[in-house]
């Protein structure tokens, strides 16, 4: 949430003019501008996995709950598709609610047991059952495919100009969903339980309840994006439940500024954009992202956001100053 | 059959309570969840791989070296990478599983992904009647044991285990009164890192290793840990040879794909009916 202006002698342009619409409008044009197809894919990733990062920052960065298996709400989202097109034809909306919905139950599933106790319950718990839901998919030819996959799951939009719309819809509505929620009553409760939660709780907001529910839509929201990622690849491989995607969301979500809800944008893109592009880092890509995340966390937790913000302000003081 | 069951599983219990104790030091008197814990045990097994096969020391001089080796690396990541974040639990396991991701890299471009296995200790196996049992689950029972024992005997009497004991039980307290509490942070830290790894020196003969074999092995120990209670040493190496023995049965009767689910199931189940763990709270 960024508050600042930018102020230019007297006059002051709003920040949200700079960073948000700006971009946004430019997105919009791109595919009436250039004629590259790879381009506009490597975006439609970017912007699934900013909004799945989104989500990871929802439960870490608003409500202090580290989950360390994130890629099973994602990666049970998109097995739900895969199980559901083999057998059924369904609307493909009703398949984006129902990959959400499946992630929902799945996070009650761990959450309950593990979201009432304070501690480091719930990441060993989501980490554990990342795990066992890994070695499932795997271990489960006949039902899963194993390294495989689901492949030939019908697409619901054909066209690459026709996802890279959907996607950047899902990633604004992404974004103002969180927005109002995090500016309603209800989120704000959500926000005290990163704050303190021991005083959180004497204030009268019953804390286990609230965590679970923010747990929930967290789930939803990633096991939305799975089935949308899964509509879009056309197949389910066990990648999409494995650790290293869990890495890198939190490397994406520490990367971009942990608790700042746009700071997982840039990150996305940045991460995805290298990973795309340099070939030749692929074998060390987990090995940077690890380093990265270990020398933000030791020298500046707030992230890249964090750091455009300070540089805003010195800017911003400086400016204001020479008057 | 049932017979060889349990009593491999009981062998295998003695390796699992190691494991479990160096995270339930950390965990228990230092609050660090360190989620690196597994790396360290693959990256034992990797370094006693480099001394026996390919450096051709013995067995037992190996066994040291890594201990050695891997209580230093201990320190020296407690003192860099967790000393600055220690405040929030949350960075902590960050890191710590950040560090987990790195070094599992560094395994993977080092020695390569290859499956590999190192020679036992002893070659050969003991016959009684129907039941097999080789030598080196034996010795490997031997020294776990060896090494629980004199972990706790440091803990009661020496200086260090009794400033330990009280940094766990009262940390400002103990700050107060002149306890170095860092230093006391890093050999803790230091003596968990090298379980793991003795863990993984121990078993390197029995299993194959490979870069991520250290996720079952993090996992087990925290599935060890909170079924035993946090900071109990009784429950740790009671829940060690319970899940040694769930393991083997689990492998043996369903399939051996399967180990993950048993600590994961123990865990939920655990949380479900005593999050406090069912062994007390007997502190170290």
């Amino acid at each position: 949430m960024l508050k600042t202006d930018i102020l230019i002698g007297r006059g002051r342009i709003s920040i949200r003019v700079v960073f948000v619409i700006a971009p946004l409008c430019l997105m919009m044009a791109l595919p009436f501008l250039v004629q590259k197809p790879y381009l506009l894919h490597v975006i439609i990733l970017a912007n699934i996995l900013a909004v799945f990062a989104l989500s990871w920052d929802l439960l870490a960065g608003f409500m202090g709950q580290l989950n360390l298996g994130h890629s099973m709400f994602f990666g049970i989202g998109a097995y739900t598709i895969g199980f559901i097109t083999m057998a059924y034809r369904i609307p493909p909306v009703l398949g984006l609610l129902l990959g959400g919905l499946v992630s929902v139950l799945l996070s009650l599933v761990v959450g309950i047991p593990c979201l009432r106790l304070r501690g480091p319950y719930y990441a060993i718990a989501t980490l554990a059952f990342s795990q066992v839901l890994f070695t499932l998919a795997m271990g489960l030819p006949k039902l899963t495919g194993s390294e495989e996959g689901i492949t030939k799951i019908p697409k619901f939009i054909t066209s690459i100009e026709g996802n890279y719309y959907f996607s950047f819809f899902l990633l604004v509505a992404a974004v103002i969903a969180l927005n109002l929620l995090f500016r309603s009553k209800f989120g704000k409760k959500l926000i005290s339980l990163r704050e303190d939660e021991r005083l959180s709780e004497a204030a009268g907001i019953d804390t286990s309840t609230y965590k679970i529910i923010g747990a929930a839509m967290s789930a939803f929201l990633a096991g939305l994006m799975g089935a949308y990622n899964c509509y879009y690849h056309g197949n389910v491989t066990p990648d999409m439940l494995s650790i290293s995607l869990t890495f890198s969301v939190v490397a994406v979500v520490v990367f971009g500024g942990v608790g700042t809800l746009y700071g997982a944008i840039p990150g996305a893109y940045i991460l995805t954009f290298l990973n795309e592009y340099l070939y030749f880092i692929m074998d060390y890509r987990l090995l940077i992202y690890a380093l990265v995340i270990i020398l933000i966390l030791l020298y500046s937790s707030g992230g890249l956001l964090g750091l455009v913000r300070e540089r805003l302000k010195a800017f911003n003081h400086g400016n204001t100053s020479s008057q | 059959m049932v017979l060889q069951i349990l009593i491999s599983g009981l062998l295998l219990g003695g390796i699992y309570a190691l494991m479990g104790l160096g995270l339930s030091l950390t965990l228990g008197v230092m609050r660090i969840v360190n989620l690196a814990h597994g790396v360290f045990y693959a990256l034992g097994s990797f370094v006693i791989y480099s001394f026996v096969v390919q450096a051709k020391v013995n067995s037992f001089l190996a066994l040291l070296f890594t201990f050695i080796i891997l209580f230093f690396l201990g320190i020296v990541v407690e003192r860099i990478l967790l000393r600055p974040v220690r405040e929030s639990e949350m960075n902590v396991m960050i890191v710590t599983f950040a560090l987990a991701i790195f070094a599992e890299q560094c395994i993977r471009l080092g020695w390569g992904v290859m499956y590999r296995s190192t020679p036992p200790f002893f070659k050969g196996e003991l016959k009684i009647g129907e039941i097999f049992v080789d030598y080196q689950r034996m010795l490997a029972f031997g020294i776990g044991l060896a090494i629980i024992f004199g972990l706790l005997v440091a803990l009661k009497k020496t200086k260090l285990g009794k400033a330990t004991r009280m940094v766990q039980q009262n940390y400002e307290m103990s700050m107060l009164l002149g306890v170095n509490v860092n230093f006391i942070s890093m050999v803790v830290y230091g003596t968990g890192v090298a379980l793991a790894a003795l863990a993984g020196c121990l078993l390197a003969p029995l299993y194959l290793i490979f870069p991520a074999m250290g996720w079952t092995p993090l996992l087990m120990s925290f599935a060890i840990v909170i079924l035993g209670g946090m900071g109990s040493i009784m429950g740790t190496v009671i829940g060690g040879f319970l899940f040694g023995l769930t393991t083997l049965l689990t492998s043996y009767y369903i399939s051996s794909g399967m180990v993950n689910v048993v600590p994961f199931l123990a865990m939920i189940i655990t949380l479900l009916i005593r999050p406090g763990g069912f062994f007390g709270k007997e502190i170290f």
